[in-house]
């Protein structure tokens, strides 16, 4: 099996994310809004908080929303928290 | 169905504190030990998430797509659709439930050749795929592969997928299993409920 081009997988895991994605909720379809307004994105990434009050989504007190963007030459990846399996963990479970 | 090296890197990036170090550190090694080559000129940048900031990433444009005028389906279900079938739009994602077969696969067919722009097909709840339904979906596909776009099959159940592999199709079709909550940070930050 080939394997897969950088720019096929970059395509797919933005594909993988948002099956599922597009019915959560006001962010999905902001989201879905901000990919095809490019006047929408620029002020989303530009002042992301104006936008969210906008679409009356509300995050969470004292956190705030920062919007970075792919480009050609750019990839953005946001690591998920690292999950650490050790004895303390087991044993608070 | 073609496992995603950078799902794979991001899915060990989870638990496996050395890898971790090293994606971050130097992140075009690290890729290239999941199998993925970075293109020449190509930066990757890898960020840690943080407590008190959620990181959003938007896509790169879609040139090609952004030319071509990429049309977008009006929300809500689909009229005209034959009985067994129902189709509903959320956003790019059509969602079919019932049976696909020579009565309702028409219906199919003009929905998703209809628009383009990349689509996806919730196929979870759909219990029969006819001949007349693969034709539909190669015709989609076909349809969004001449606009630069694709079309995505998602949770597609057994029998479907039993009978897309009997006709040797399930390679032609880009078929993708959703990324579990936990690693939705890797493209769009955390999730806000």
């Amino acid at each position: 099996m080939a394997s897969m081009s950088f720019f096929d997988a970059v395509h797919r895991l933005w594909a993988e994310t948002m099956a599922g994605f597009w019915r959560g909720g006001d962010l999905g379809s902001l989201l879905g809004a901000v990919n095809h307004d490019q006047q929408l994105k620029r002020r989303f990434v530009e002042d992301p908080g104006a936008v969210l009050a906008e679409r009356g989504v509300r995050l969470p007190e004292g956190i705030t929303l920062k919007v970075l963007e792919n480009t050609s030459t750019t990839l953005h990846l946001v690591l998920p928290p690292l999950v650490t399996l050790d004895e303390s963990t087991e044993a608070a479970k | 169905m073609r496992a995603n090296p950078l799902r794979a890197a991001i899915t060990r990036a989870c638990t496996d504190a050395a890898f971790r170090s090293r994606l971050i550190a130097d992140p075009k090694a690290a890729l290239a030990e999941e199998g993925l080559t970075v293109p020449e000129g190509v930066e990757v940048v890898v960020h840690e998430p943080q407590d008190d900031a959620l990181m959003i990433v938007l896509p790169a444009q879609n040139e090609a797509q952004l030319q071509a005028r990429e049309t977008i389906p009006p929300e809500g279900p689909v009229a005209g659709v034959p009985t067994g079938l129902t189709l509903t739009w959320c956003e790019r994602e059509l969602t079919a439930v019932g049976r696909i077969d020579s009565a309702t696969a028409p219906a199919l067919r003009q929905a998703l050749t209809r628009y383009f722009g990349d689509m996806w097909l919730n196929l979870a709840d759909v219990t029969y795929l006819s001949s007349a339904g693969i034709a539909a979906l190669l015709a989609a596909h076909k349809h969004l592969a001449d606009h630069q776009s694709t079309l995505f099959l998602v949770n597609v159940p057994d029998p479907v997928r039993n009978v897309l592999d009997l006709v040797g199709l399930s390679d032609a079709f880009e078929i993708l299993e959703p990324v579990s909550p936990y690693i939705v940070p890797a493209t769009f930050g955390y999730p806000i409920v």
